[in-house]
């Protein structure tokens, strides 16, 4: 049975002002004439009984202990705190800055880490020769790389130098000792 | 919004992490002495003319030198300069 087959049968313009009777929240003066009206029509006193029967049961009232409702409130009044400070916080760095203000700070700070940047640790030749140095930029990939290129050459002799700082082997061991002997003498 | 979010931090983190890797590169190559840079680009010359397996050969003889320590690096590299400064004289 569905709640519009439960409930029937009243007067269409007080339909709604029933529901709103049930709840409590009407005018005072709309009260007395609705009450006024459930004293005469008896298709409005079956409907608001049925109100009264079948919307408790569609919302039934759930009570919540105490301790929910002061852990809710302690917990929102944290929240609240905690937003109040952060907004102070960002108001007392910017509070100076108005207007026009704010988009030139930022226009200012980001100019100043751009310049930064092109600078590096005291390092302006960046302005004077631009790009003089064309570096493959397999060498420039990352410092791994760059290290690896600056210590080829010994890489390259490698097992030739640890062969002589082990005096007991006789000449090259394996292939990669063969392959360091080409290089560095 | 919340994934959004995170997924935009790890997006920056991993755009800065790969500029501040270019960036100490640049910064290396600066640092270096004229010798040093021409000896990393004769380097680069050679290394593009190696056959692959010596390409290969020369990757594990840097993971290895990389393992080894401090100083034993150090030496190995004082060896090296002086046999080169010898056979130079020579």
């Amino acid at each position: 049975m569905t709640i519009n087959q439960a409930l029937g049968g009243a007067c269409k313009r007080y339909e709604e002002d029933l529901v709103l009777h049930y709840y409590g929240e009407i005018a005072e003066g709309e009260r007395v004439r609705v009450e006024r009206h459930l004293g005469e029509c008896d298709a409005c006193r079956r409907f608001s009984a049925d109100l009264r029967r079948l919307l408790p049961q569609i919302n039934p009232t759930q009570e919540l202990p105490n301790s929910f409702w002061d852990d809710y409130y302690r917990q929102t009044m944290a929240k609240l705190t905690q937003y109040e400070e952060k907004k102070n916080r960002w108001r007392s760095w910017f509070g100076s800055l108005s207007g026009w203000m704010m988009p030139a700070f930022g226009t200012v700070s980001a100019a100043v880490l751009v310049v930064a940047l092109m600078y590096g640790k005291d390092n302006p030749k960046v302005f004077v020769e631009p790009a003089a140095e064309r570096i493959p930029q397999e060498i420039m990939v990352d410092q791994n790389q760059l290290e690896f290129f600056k210590s080829m050459h010994i890489l390259e002799a490698l097992s030739n130098l640890e062969a002589q700082e082990e005096p007991k082997s006789d000449g090259p061991r394996t292939d990669r000792d063969q392959f360091a002997t080409g290089y560095i003498a | 919004m919340k994934k959004s979010n995170f997924l935009a931090w790890i997006l920056g983190t991993f755009l800065l992490l790969a500029a501040q890797g270019t960036w100490a590169a640049d910064d290396n190559w600066r640092n270096l002495s004229p010798k040093e840079k021409d000896r990393v680009l004769r380097n680069y010359q050679r290394w593009q003319n190696l056959p692959s397996q010596d390409k290969q050969h020369l990757r594990e003889e840097w993971n290895r030198w990389q393992r080894l320590p401090e100083e034993k690096r150090d030496r190995l590299k004082q060896r090296y300069n002086d046999q080169r400064r010898d056979r130079d004289r020579d």
